[in-house]
């Protein structure tokens, strides 16, 4: 079953003077257990657009249907499951396990269920279950991080929705995010990652969306954006187009470190470059 | 929640041109006379000075009952209240519900005291930005001796800047907070209690981080106590000391 | 400009978090600081505008020492810091306002606040957006006026503590532009990130670790000599080729690339 979105607009603030139309006619469906990467400039209708996946937001005109849910009835939240940006913010328990149950609880689950539910989630995570004694707020910022994303997981989603996930992490956490995302998809989640960052999700994703004021611009595959695609771009990508214009003879539909390394090295010893050392 | 602080509508009209203290001392002033109005004389005489100050302001009346209408249901409330459990002549009984004259008389002043009070304020922040209201309260603030306190003027009116500037800061905090907990399940029916920790708690932290870093800012760029300038200018011209004369002389006879 | 003599730094309940740093930065320097999280950037920055002073040790900026008292607000009007934040900073309700904050804590008089407001938002381009709430900027736009509000100041020297990290790409590239404009024009600009590609106009690098500097000296050299994750630095995909491309040979460490530009022009070379 499919998130899907038919003839979605949305206003904020309509019928004031600060009318502004976030979202235009859009139209597009994500299928199950997809890797999807949504981005666009500042302002395109990102945040906008993913709060209709979980019931935050309901289109003013148009239909949002979460697997075969209406956006009308009550808690998509428990289908897709949002993940929002500096997600350290939310922590508010006094132990691990007060925040991670926090979800799940609230649904009604109670006693071993509710045990289970939050060491599955705080396992799948790849957390120490002892962690679950410990307050929060004693943890580093990539725990705390991963702590949150639990308490969202313990509700067993279908799909994950993630907004600027790898804003202001510090380096060492990143990679492991995004290896702990691809772990969550091989699982059988759908991901759906908001992000300008898109050097390092292209690689992840299976599908591609570009919003520009409120449309949708462009869904398809990663190879397919590069291919149509003129701006935002991978900077690997953008290198391959320029080399090309200087002379090389390179692959432009490229966005990976091996493919372009090894491209690269192709063309250079095809053109008798020598490794000096 | 944006008009309390947005309701600054700029201009060049009298009231405008006015240096912020001669507002100030005129509002504190004429709150004196309102909460002292008792009597209908008194309720048409303040009706008819508020009039020729809307009218010397060129704003139009519109803006200031937009100013009251958040508060009717409180001045509602006041209002039935008094005319319920006043004591005095009944004028109307129903079961054991008894109106009274009085709380009909009692009811009507107090709330139109209220209104007044709103209405009056709202002249001042229709044009006067806050800004230069704060910049006027430092002024004001400057010869009493708070250094023995151990703050200065200067002080005082930082706090009251930085927390207008900062309530609407923490509404859009709470804003996005509430957003983020309901996606993770928060229901406030069915757990009032974790709900209400999951949204204080994160609140009270970020709120406390934030002024740890605003202090740094501050002082980073140099602030102290003293010494502090202003980009207004603050001048006393003579339309300034015509209004005062005004006033005064308008508050001496309604006090006698 | 700055000297840095043996500085010792421990919190009150006796952590320590810098050991023996000494260092010195000389006019219209672009130093770069780098580091994992925790090595002590960012009280190291701390330190060169007195916001943090030596448990041990001393910090001299332009002659004057931090821990004289009536030196500090000199220090601090000649070293302005730009913090990471876009929302902590904004003191006013408008941008004018904020950017005025400055002046009026030096007791300029209104006309000269004036002038320097205005000439600050010209320089980063916020002319525009003078009237503006904080509310109705983006995270680049206020880290602009953060900026402007430091340079309304009149700094000679400006601390900028990983102040791109919350921002996006197109913004980053618009506060880098600004503040490597700014050093060509005379400025210091001592400049903590983790991201390699804000090192391009980097004259020094300096990399911290556990509150000691381990290195300090030209950025590609250190790079090729070592693990740049290990300095605290991401590894955008760019820079993973270029480091392949570097230890397979093809290019010579000491120019590593830090850009795609630079990695273009270096491969345009080689043909």
């Amino acid at each position: 079953m499919s998130i899907d979105l038919r003839n979605v607009s949305f206003w904020y603030n309509r019928g004031t003077s600060l009318e502004k139309q976030a979202l235009n006619n859009v139209n597009l469906s994500i299928e199950k257990a997809e890797f999807v990467l949504i981005t666009g400039e500042v302002g395109s209708g990102k945040s906008t657009l993913i709060r209709h996946f979980n019931g935050l937001l309901s289109p003013q005109s148009g239909s949002v249907t979460v697997s075969g849910i209406g956006s009308t009835s009550k808690d998509l939240r428990l289908i897709a499951g949002l993940l929002m940006q500096y997600p350290q913010k939310q922590l508010f328990g006094r132990t691990v396990f007060e925040d991670v149950s926090f979800g799940p609880s609230n649904f009604g689950l109670k006693g071993e269920a509710l045990d289970k539910r939050v060491s599955d989630a705080l396992y799948l995570l790849g957390l120490d279950s002892d962690i679950s004694g410990l307050s929060p707020f004693a943890l580093s910022g990539g725990q705390m991080r991963l702590v949150v994303l639990a308490g969202v997981m313990a509700m067993k989603p279908e799909y994950l929705v993630l907004d600027e996930p790898t804003s202001g992490i510090d380096p060492q956490n990143r990679s492991s995010l995004l290896s702990t995302l691809k772990k969550l998809h091989r699982s059988g989640i759908s991901i759906i990652v908001v992000s300008h960052q898109i050097c390092e999700l292209l690689p992840l994703a299976e599908k591609v969306i570009l919003l520009k004021n409120g449309k949708v611009a462009f869904a398809g595959t990663p190879k397919e954006y590069l291919k149509s695609v003129s701006s935002p771009l991978p900077e690997i990508t953008l290198l391959m187009k320029e080399l090309n214009l200087a002379g090389f003879n390179v692959n432009e539909d490229i966005f990976s470190v091996d493919d372009a390394f090894r491209e690269i090295r192709n063309e250079l010893e095809e053109k008798g470059v020598n490794q000096d050392e | 929640m944006n008009n309390l602080f947005l309701s600054f509508v700029p201009g060049s009209s009298l009231l405008h041109r006015l240096d912020p203290r001669t507002k100030i001392i005129g509002l504190m002033l004429s709150s004196i006379c309102i909460l002292e109005a008792s009597s209908f004389v008194e309720i048409v005489l303040l009706t008819f000075v508020f009039l020729s100050l809307v009218i010397s302001c060129k704003l139009p009346a519109m803006h200031f009952v937009r100013s009251v209408r958040p508060m009717l249901f409180f001045f509602a409330i006041l209002f039935i209240t008094q005319l319920l459990f006043t004591e005095g002549n009944t004028i109307y009984r129903f079961k054991w519900i008894s109106l009274s004259y009085e709380g009909l008389l009692l009811g009507s002043i107090i709330t139109l005291r209220f209104i007044f009070l709103l209405l009056f304020a709202a002249l001042l922040t229709a044009t006067t930005s806050a800004s230069r209201i704060t910049t006027g309260i430092e002024r004001l603030l400057r010869p009493l001796p708070l250094r023995y306190m151990g703050i200065s003027s200067h002080d005082l009116a930082m706090m009251m800047s930085l927390s207008i500037y900062f309530v609407p800061l923490l509404y859009d905090n709470f804003r996005s907070l509430k957003e983020a907990q309901f996606s993770r399940g928060l229901n406030i029916k069915k757990t009032p209690v974790k709900a209400i920790f999951s949204l204080s708690v994160p609140l009270v932290n970020s709120s406390l981080r934030r002024v740890e870093e605003v202090a740094l800012a501050m002082e980073s760029r140099c602030y102290t106590s003293l010494g502090r300038t202003s980009i207004h200018v603050m001048e006393v011209k003579k339309l300034d000391y015509l209004f005062f004369f005004l006033y005064s002389i308008f508050f001496i006879f309604y006090i006698l | 400009m700055i000297r840095i003599n043996n500085l010792i730094y421990r919190y009150p309940d006796g952590t320590q978090v810098l050991d023996s740093v000494s260092l010195d930065i000389c006019k219209e320097e672009f130093v770069a600081i780098a580091g994992k999280n925790g090595s002590g950037k960012s009280t190291l920055l701390r330190h060169m505008n007195a916001l943090l002073l030596p448990t041990e040790g001393s910090v001299i900026v332009n002659g004057m020492d931090t821990t004289d008292p009536s030196s500090i607000l000199n220090i601090r009007q000649m070293t302005g810091m730009v913090f990471q934040d876009p929302e902590s900073q904004f003191l006013g309700m408008t941008v004018e306002e904020d950017l005025a904050f400055g002046p009026e804590n030096l007791g300029l008089l209104q006309e000269e606040i004036r002038k320097r407001v205005n000439r600050a938002v010209q320089n980063v381009g916020m002319q525009e957006y003078k009237d503006h709430t904080p509310r109705s900027l983006s995270g680049g736009q206020k880290q602009k006026v953060a900026l402007a509000s430091v340079l309304a100041m009149e700094p000679e020297i400006i601390l900028f503590d990983e102040v791109t990290s919350m921002l996006d790409p197109k913004s980053r590239k618009e506060i880098l532009d600004l503040i490597t404009q700014l050093n060509e024009n005379g400025t210091t600009v001592v400049y903590i990130t983790h991201r390699l590609e804000e090192l391009v106009h980097a004259d020094r690098l300096i990399v911290m670790e556990n509150g000691s500097i381990t290195h300090n000296g030209n950025p590609r050299i250190i790079l090729s000599q070592g693990d740049a994750m290990n300095f605290g630095f991401e590894l955008p995909p760019m820079i993973e080729l270029a480091k392949r491309l570097c230890d397979s040979g093809f290019i010579d460490p000491a120019c590593f690339p830090l850009s795609r530009e630079e990695l273009r022009e270096a491969l345009c070379r080689l043909i």
